[in-house]
């Protein structure tokens, strides 16, 4: 099932409980089980998240597990400045670039577009059920610079409010929104041209 | 902005799928990456040398240690060519300053009385009272 907000939020916390996760996942003794919820309340939500970026299962797979082991190592590390929630997210997204800025580099020597790899990858994904014009949407989604493509999905995809958008994202309101009206006219261009309309 | 008549109609927008039983696995597999993680890292820090844990975190500072030992060493070799140096031209100086009275103090008396002079002088020196 993919990513909801209204689903997400039904599912998370209220600030109440993500106070109490916190102080038993700073508990040496509770640590683990509390871990345990957190693991079970947020992972869904992140996997979408990263999935949508990285297209393949595997990869999301290893890209979620990464963010969640980083979750694990620097718990102690969070101050609650922000919502736990939200603090997840940008680890998410942080690992997501890591891994995208990885696969470029070693996609370099081969002289292959990363962009090409994924489609083929996704192609051949068995967790994939998406028909040609799928297909080529995601060919277009992938031409997009990789922050336009998250801003992309978080609003195209799982109808994100631009503020919501703004606190994981640390950009503005104005910006998203425009980066977002460019994103839409990149992918009607790619996608007219791909189909021979004007 | 209304993009979706232009976007493909696909029904479900998101055409992933999950292996089945995926979510409610993560955690029990997480838990065992957690564990072996913290396994393997006991096992790197006992399988490694200790020298070479020794010389890999002290590795930056050993070379920044030798750059500078080479460092004093080339500019003390520098100094002392250049002051050996200044010390062989002070005594050729004062060797050729030593040379040069002596030979223009006898010179000078030449000069002044000539050699024809001094014989006159030596056999009859009232000649210059």
């Amino acid at each position: 099932m993919p990513f909801d907000v209204q689903r997400l939020n039904s599912q998370s916390m209220d600030k109440q409980q993500e106070t109490e996760l916190l102080t038993k996942l700073t508990d040496e003794r509770q640590r683990k089980g509390a871990f345990e919820t957190l693991v079970n309340t947020f992972s869904e939500s992140l996997y979408w998240q990263i999935r949508k970026m990285v297209l393949n299962h595997d990869d999301a797979n290893d890209v979620l597990q990464n963010t969640l082991i980083k979750v694990w190592s620097n718990i102690d590390q969070f101050r609650g400045e922000s919502r736990l929630s939200t603090w997840l997210f940008r680890i998410a997204i942080n690992e997501t670039y890591t891994f995208l800025n990885k696969e470029r580099q070693r996609n370099q020597t081969s002289m292959t577009d990363l962009e090409d790899v994924m489609v083929q990858r996704l192609q051949s994904d068995p967790y994939f059920s998406g028909d040609e014009a799928v297909v080529l949407l995601q060919k277009a989604i992938l031409s997009l610079p990789d922050k336009q493509r998250l801003v992309f999905n978080m609003k195209y995809y799982d109808e994100m409010k631009y503020e919501e958008m703004s606190e994981i994202l640390g950009t503005s309101v104005g910006a998203l929104k425009a980066s977002y009206h460019h994103a839409v006219k990149k992918i009607e261009a790619f996608l007219q041209l791909e189909n021979g309309t004007d | 902005m209304n993009e979706k008549k232009y976007f493909p109609q696909t029904g479900d927008k998101t055409p992933f799928k999950v292996p089945e039983g995926y979510f409610e696995g993560l955690s029990a597999r997480l838990d065992q990456l957690i564990d072996l993680g913290a396994d393997t890292d006991d096992a790197i820090v006992t399988e490694r040398p200790r020298l070479s844990m020794w010389m890999d975190k002290y590795r930056p500072i050993f070379y920044l240690a030798a750059m500078f030992v080479l460092l004093l060493f080339s500019v003390s070799t520098l100094l002392k060519l250049t002051s050996s140096d200044k010390t062989a031209d002070k005594l050729t100086k004062e060797t050729s300053t030593t040379n040069t009275i002596e030979v223009t103090a006898e010179d000078y008396l030449i000069s002044q009385i000539g050699t024809y002079g001094i014989a006159e002088y030596y056999v009859d020196p009232e000649i210059y009272d």
